[in-house]
C-alpha cells in the first residue's frame, strides 16, 4: 500500500477534523449524561448512542486508516458504552471519568495523526488505556461482556455491533439515518463515476469504499441485514480493487453503481416509524455475470461473489422505485437541516463584498449627481435595492452567526475536571446557550470563558467544609449566562464562591506602585479592575490551574481584540460576577455622519442620546478650561474633536456648531461638532496598522463620494480623554 | 483614479524598455527614482506596488509629524507619509507634478508622498558607492544604503525598511510602531 501514502495522508487530515468535530459534539453530552446519572439513575440511550456513534466511526475510519491505538482504545469505549445501551450496567462516575479519559487520549493521537500520518508508539500508552477501561467494566456490578475481552484492530465494526433488539430507535435517529445514508451514498456514486471516466483511481476507490463502509456500520447498527450485506458485498470488490491497485472494469463499476441505487430505494423506502426496513427487493442478484477480474484476487470469500451482481431488468425496477421515492427524499431535505461546511475566509470574503456593495449603493442613491431632481421611479427601484442590499445584508450576516452552545458546554467538561480535581463539588449551570454570535467572536471568546471559569472554580468556590462553615450548600454553583442586551451580547459568569478580596487587591495593587498615591478613594469596581492586569495575583501559592496572574490578562486582551468589555462586581463571602459585553458584529457600525472643519466623522448610533444647537449662555467654563454645557439642566462636559485630533478651519464658536450628547456606561458627555450630516449604515474598515493608535477612533469607513470618515469610539473617548481631563 | 497622473504614464514606458534578458540577469537592480527637494532618490522597484497622483488626504492624529493622512485608493485605507517632512524637510503644496508612490514593503502597504518621480534606472551592484559615514548618523542620513552616479546626477538609494520604521529621530523615541 506504499503507493496510496500521499492519498493516506490527506484521507487524515479528514479523519482528524472529524474526530476533533465529533469529540467536541459528544463531550458535554458525557457530562451531561453524568449530571442525569447521578441526580436521577436514569439515563438517556439516545445520549449513550451518540457517544457510541462518534467512538464508532472513529474506530472505523481508524481501521481504514491502519492506525491501530486509536481502534483499540476507540473498541474498548464502544464495548463499555455497550454495557450501558444494553442495560447491563448502571452509568457511574468512574465510566464517565475513564471516557473523557479515552476522548482526551484520542484527542492526543489526532494532534499525531494530524503531524505524522499514523499513531505508532502510543502503543503502550493505549494498552494501559484499553486495561483501565476493561477494569471499569468487570467491576462486580455487572458481568464482563464476552466481546469486549476481544481486542479488534480491523474496521469490520458490523459484525461485532450486531442488531440491536433492545436499542429504541426513535424517529430522529432513522431520519438522520437516512440522510446519512443518502449522502453515503451519493458520495460513493460520484467517486464510482470518476473511477469509471479513468481518473487516477486508488483516491476514488477509497471515497466510495469509506462511503460505503460507513453506511454499512450504520446498517448494522439500525439492524438493517439486508442493506448491510449489500453493502459488504460493494465493500469487498472495492477492497479488492484497492489491494491490486487496479482500477475495476467498466462493467464492474456499473453493477456497483446499480447497487448503489438499490441501496439508495432501500433508504429512501424506510420509515421514520420505526417499522421494520422494506429492504429493497431486487437486492438479491437474479443473474450472476463472470467474477470480475479485480475480486479474484479474493475468490475465497463468500460474501463478495453472491452480493454484488445485479442483472438490468432489475436495475430498471430500481430505477422506478427510485423515482418514486424521490419527492420524499426533497422533502426531507428541506425539514432535516442539511449543513454544508463552509471555509471561514469566503465568508469573510462575502461580508466584505456586501460592505462594498452596500457602499455602491449609497454612492448611486446619494449621488451628488441627483441633488435638485426628483425622480420618481428612480426612488421607487432604488428603495427597492435598498430593501434587498440590506435583506443581503442580515443573510450574509447571518450565515456567520452561531450559537454559543458549542463554547458553552465545552465548558462543563472543564468544570467537572477542575471541581474533581480539587474535591470541590460544582454545578454550572448555562442559560441562554442559543444566542447566536458572530463565529469569529464565539471563537475568540473561548478562551476568556476558560479563563475566568478555572478562576471561579479554583478561587471563587470555597471547599465543601468552608461552604458549609459559610452556611452555604456544598455544591458551589457557576451560572453562565449569554443574552442580547441592545446592539450587544452580554455573557456573565456567576459564581456563588468567596468573592473578590477587595483589599486584599487593594495592598497588592499598592505594593505594586498600581495606585497614584495622589488619587483618592477607589471605587470597587476600579479596584477589581486590577485583576485584569499582567501578572496580578493575590493567590498566595501557585497552583496547577490558576495563580501566576496570567488569565484575566488574557481574558481584558481578548476582549479588547473583539472591541468588547469586562466588568467584575463581587460581594465578599457571595461571589462574584464577571460580565462581558461584546458587540453583535465587528463588520457594521449605523452610525450618524458628523462635519468637523474639512473632515467627516461618523459616532455609532448607539451611543447618541441627542444632539442639540447649544446657545453661547449655555456653556460654562471651569477653572482648569474645561467646558460644561447645561443641557435640560444637566451639565455635561464638552469634548472638541476638532482639538483633540488638531482639524483645521473647523467650528470654533459653540453657539454656531451642534453638540451630540452620547451616553456610555452610564455617564453622558457632549462632542462639539460643526454640523450633523445624517445617518449611514458604514461598513468599518480598520485603520492601517502603520498608523498605531488613533486616540478614540475606532476604525474607519468610506464614504459614498469616496472620502474617508473616522469612526469616533465613544468608549475610548471617554475613558482616555474625559477620565484623564477629570483626575 | 490612478491613471489620472501624466508622471506615473511617463515612467512606463521605461518600464518597458528593460528587455526580459536584462531582468533574468541577477546582477543588476531596477531603482524607481524621484525627486524630493531637489534631490533624486532611489526605491528598489520590487517593494512598489503603483503610483498614483496626489489626492485628498483625510488627515489622522498621529504622533508622527510626516503622517500626512489616509487616502481610500480602490476601497483600501492606505497611510500616507510626507517624504519631506521625513527627511526633516519643510513641506509644500502639493503640486500637480506630486505623486503618491504606493510601497508594499513586508505585507505594510504605504503610500509616500514626492514632489515628482522621474524614472526607472539599473543599477550594478558594482556602481553602488557606500554612503559616507558621517551622513548615516544624521536623521534623513540613516536612511541611505549607498548612492550611484548616473549621467552625472548623483541617485541617493532608500532603505525602505528604515525610511518606515527607523523613526526614532524625529519622534523622540516613539519606534515601539512594529
Amino acid at each position: 500500500m506504499s503507493d496510496v501514502q500521499d492519498e493516506n495522508q490527506e484521507l487524515c487530515v479528514d479523519f482528524v477534523t472529524e474526530s476533533r468535530e465529533m469529540i467536541g459534539e459528544v463531550e458535554p453530552v458525557l457530562v451531561e449524561l453524568e449530571t442525569e446519572a447521578s441526580s436521577s439513575g436514569e439515563i438517556d440511550t439516545s445520549q449513550v448512542d451518540a457517544i457510541f456513534r462518534a467512538f464508532h466511526s472513529m474506530k472505523g475510519s481508524g481501521g481504514f486508516l491502519d492506525l491501530n491505538n486509536l481502534v483499540a482504545v476507540t473498541h474498548q469505549a464502544e464495548s463499555l458504552l455497550d454495557l450501558f445501551r444494553k442495560g447491563e450496567a448502571s452509568l457511574e462516575p468512574q465510566h464517565i471519568t475513564v471516557l473523557c479519559k479515552a476522548m482526551d487520549f484520542i484527542l492526543e493521537l489526532l494532534d499525531q495523526i494530524e503531524n505524522e500520518f499514523h499513531d505508532e508508539g502510543r502503543e503502550d500508552d493505549a494498552q494501559a488505556l484499553v486495561a483501565e477501561i476493561r477494569a471499569e467494566m468487570e467491576t462486580p456490578s455487572f458481568e464482563a461482556d464476552e466481546e469486549a475481552a476481544r481486542p479488534e484492530a480491523e474496521a469490520e465494526p458490523s459484525q461485532e455491533v450486531g442488531v440491536e433488539d433492545e436499542l429504541e430507535i426513535t424517529d430522529d435517529l432513522v431520519l438522520s439515518f437516512i440522510q446519512d445514508a443518502q449522502e453515503q451514498l451519493e458520495s460513493a456514486e460520484t467517486a464510482l463515476l470518476e473511477l469509471d471516466q479513468g481518473d487516477s483511481g486508488i483516491e476514488q476507490i477509497s471515497v466510495a469504499f469509506r462511503s460505503l463502509h460507513s453506511l454499512k456500520g450504520n446498517c448494522g447498527f439500525f439492524g438493517y441485514a439486508e442493506m448491510e450485506r449489500t453493502a459488504h458485498g460493494m465493500e469487498t470488490i472495492l477492497d479488492a480493487a484497492r489491494d491490486s491497485g487496479v482500477a475495476p472494469e467498466s462493467e464492474v463499476i456499473s453493477q456497483l453503481l446499480q447497487q448503489v441505487d438499490v441501496l439508495r430505494v432501500a433508504a429512501n423506502g424506510l420509515h421514520p416509524d420505526g417499522a421494520a426496513p422494506a429492504v429493497s427487493p431486487p437486492a438479491t442478484p437474479s443473474a450472476a455475470p463472470p467474477e470480475p477480474a479485480v475480486s479474484t484476487e479474493k475468490p475465497a470469500d463468500p460474501p463478495a461473489s453472491p452480493a454484488p451482481k445485479e442483472a438490468a431488468p432489475a436495475v430498471r425496477d430500481a430505477d422506478a422505485a427510485q423515482t418514486a421515492g424521490q419527492p420524499k427524499q426533497k422533502e426531507k431535505r428541506k425539514t432535516s437541516a442539511g449543513n454544508i461546511r463552509v471555509d471561514l475566509e469566503k465568508l469573510d470574503s462575502l461580508m466584505d463584498l456586501v460592505g462594498e456593495l452596500i457602499l455602491a449603493e449609497t454612492m448611486v442613491t446619494h449621488n451628488p449627481d441627483l441633488e435638485g431632481h426628483h425622480f420618481e421611479d428612480f426612488q421607487k427601484a432604488s428603495l427597492q435595492l435598498n430593501r434587498i442590499t440590506r435583506a443581503l445584508q442580515d443573510v450574509a450576516m447571518g450565515v456567520r452567526m452561531v450559537p454559543i452552545a458549542g463554547t458553552f458546554r465545552k465548558m462543563l467538561r472543564l468544570v467537572r475536571d477542575l471541581a474533581r480535581k480539587q474535591g470541590k463539588q460544582v454545578d454550572l449551570q448555562l442559560v441562554g446557550e442559543d444566542t447566536e454570535i458572530d463565529k469569529t467572536v464565539v471563537e475568540a471568546i473561548a478562551d476568556p470563558l476558560v479563563h475566568i471559569i478555572r478562576n471561579s472554580v479554583d478561587h471563587g468556590i470555597e471547599g465543601q467544609e468552608d461552604r458549609a462553615a459559610a452556611g452555604k450548600d456544598a455544591t458551589g454553583r457557576i451560572r453562565l449566562e449569554a443574552k442580547h442586551q441592545g446592539g450587544e451580547i452580554w455573557i456573565s459568569i456567576e459564581d456563588d464562591g468567596k468573592g473578590l478580596n477587595r483589599d486584599a487587591i487593594l495592598e497588592k495593587a499598592r505594593a505594586k506602585g498600581l495606585i497614584d498615591p495622589a488619587r483618592g478613594e477607589l471605587s470597587d469596581s476600579e479596584i477589581f479592575r486590577f485583576i485584569f492586569d499582567a501578572g496580578f495575583s493575590t493567590a498566595a501559592k501557585v497552583t496547577d490551574v490558576s495563580g501566576r496572574g496570567v488569565g484575566m490578562d488574557v481574558v481584558r486582551r481578548n476582549i479588547d481584540k473583539l472591541k468588547g468589555r469586562v466588568d467584575v462586581s463581587s460581594t465578599q463571602g457571595q461571589g462574584s460576577t464577571i460580565t462581558i459585553r461584546l458587540p453583535l458584529t465587528l463588520a457594521i457600525v449605523e452610525g450618524m455622519l458628523v462635519g468637523v472643519g474639512g473632515s467627516v466623522y461618523t459616532i455609532p448610533l448607539l451611543a447618541i442620546q441627542e444632539s442639540v444647537s447649544p446657545k453661547n449662555e449655555d456653556v460654562t467654563k471651569l477653572s482648569d478650561g474645561q467646558e460644561m454645557a447645561n443641557i435640560r439642566g444637566k451639565l455635561l462636559p464638552v469634548l472638541r474633536i476638532h482639538e483633540l485630533h488638531g482639524v483645521a478651519d473647523a467650528e470654533q464658536e459653540l453657539g454656531k456648531g451642534t453638540l451630540v450628547v452620547v451616553e456610555e456606561h452610564g455617564s453622558s458627555f457632549a462632542i462639539f461638532v460643526d454640523e450633523l450630516i445624517g445617518q449611514r449604515q458604514t461598513v468599518i474598515k480598520a485603520l492601517p496598522d502603520y498608523l498605531g493608535s488613533v486616540p478614540g477612533v475606532s476604525g474607519c469607513s468610506i464614504l459614498s463620494n469616496g472620502d474617508i470618515s473616522m469612526i469616533l469610539d465613544v468608549k475610548a473617548l471617554q475613558g482616555e480623554w474625559l477620565a484623564g481631563g477629570k483626575a | 483614479m490612478s491613471a489620472a497622473n501624466p508622471t506615473s504614464e511617463a515612467a512606463d514606458p521605461r518600464l518597458q524598455d528593460v528587455s526580459p534578458d536584462e531582468v533574468a540577469a541577477e546582477a543588476v537592480s531596477q531603482f524607481l527614482t524621484f525627486v524630493v527637494a531637489d534631490e533624486a532618490y532611489g526605491l528598489p522597484i520590487n517593494y512598489i506596488a503603483e503610483i498614483i497622483g496626489a489626492q485628498r488626504f483625510t488627515s489622522v492624529p498621529d504622533p508622527r509629524p510626516f503622517m500626512k493622512g489616509v487616502i481610500n485608493l480602490r476601497g483600501t485605507v492606505i497611510p500616507v507619509m510626507d517624504v519631506r517632512v521625513r527627511l526633516a524637510m519643510e513641506p509644500r503644496d502639493i503640486t500637480e507634478r506630486s505623486c503618491i508612490v504606493v510601497v508594499d514593503f513586508e505585507d505594510t502597504v504605504v503610500g509616500l508622498l514626492v514632489d515628482t518621480i522621474s524614472d526607472v534606472v539599473e543599477v550594478l551592484p558594482a556602481a553602488i558607492e557606500p554612503a559616507p559615514k558621517r551622513s548615516t548618523e544624521s536623521a534623513c542620513g540613516s536612511i541611505v544604503t549607498g548612492l550611484v552616479q548616473i549621467e552625472d546626477e548623483v541617485k541617493i538609494l532608500v532603505d525602505l525598511r528604515r525610511l518606515l520604521f527607523d523613526v526614532e529621530d524625529l519622534t523622540g523615541g516613539n519606534n515601539d510602531e512594529h
